[in-house]
């Protein structure tokens, strides 16, 4: 269903419908930091990528534990507090984030951001999802 | 424009053509970005057929313009397949449907 415009390399999709797709949405956010950082005419306001960005992981995350809970994941501790750890992360940023007193304050924070998602997705999705997809997959 | 936009009162209705993909992107980004407070909006996705991940962010980019947690957003019309793909994206909990 997905066959358009795509941001998500293929090595990332792990094979759970749900969950590749909601994580095609944050490789769409991803992009859309970089086109803010690049100053694309067009681009979004920082704040909102990034307040839309924290809204939609805590979203995700949720998808991603409720499916845990509901098919008793032995992995879950581990995999929850990773995901514990980015809310963290989510919220220290939140917190530089609106308290940024110029754009180049603003742009920096952002820069930062984007090499942390970046680093934080090739971990995360290819070796702690990649495996919670195998069990959900089996389990159905 | 491929957006076919309509006010009535405080509401807001904003018709997609059949593909909701990045090429809509400029077009709804402007026809979204003068939010003020108190606005409804009614996305109208009858005609859609098509819908990709980047119609997905760029739906969340407008929730977060129009107010984030207390945006009015409700999908109307929509169809089996696409309503599916904003199921799988978890938008339930995000977005009305309607
Ligand atoms: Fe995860």
């Amino acid at each position: 269903m997905i066959e358009q415009e795509n941001y998500m390399p293929e090595k990332f999709r792990i094979g759970h419908p749900a969950i590749d797709v909601q994580h095609e949405v944050l490789f769409v956010f991803y992009h859309e930091l970089m086109l803010s950082l690049q100053n694309a005419d067009d681009s979004y306001h920082l704040s909102d990528i990034f307040l839309g960005l924290g809204s939609y992981v805590l979203n995700h995350f949720k998808f991603e534990e409720d499916a845990m809970l509901a098919t008793h994941y032995e992995q879950s501790a581990a995999h929850c507090e990773e995901h514990h750890l980015l809310k963290e992360k989510v919220a220290e940023f939140h917190n530089r984030f609106v308290s940024v007193k110029n754009m180049k304050e603003e742009h920096a924070i952002a820069q930062e951001i984007a090499v942390f998602l970046a680093n934080w997705l090739e971990h995360h999705i290819a070796e702690v999802d990649k495996q919670l997809a195998h069990h959900l997959n089996q389990w159905q | 424009m491929a957006l076919k936009i309509s006010k009535d009162g405080d509401t807001v209705t904003i018709m997609f053509p059949e593909i909701f993909g990045f090429s809509l992107r400029r077009e709804f980004k402007e026809a979204t970005s003068s939010h003020r407070p108190g606005i409804r909006y009614q996305l109208d996705l009858r005609t859609v057929t098509k819908i990709d991940s980047s119609a997905l962010g760029m739906l969340l980019l407008f929730r977060e313009g129009a107010g984030g947690e207390s945006a009015d957003i409700s999908f109307i019309g929509v169809r089996p397949e696409v309503r599916r793909l904003l199921q799988l994206a978890n938008f339930q909990n995000l977005f009305k449907f309607s």
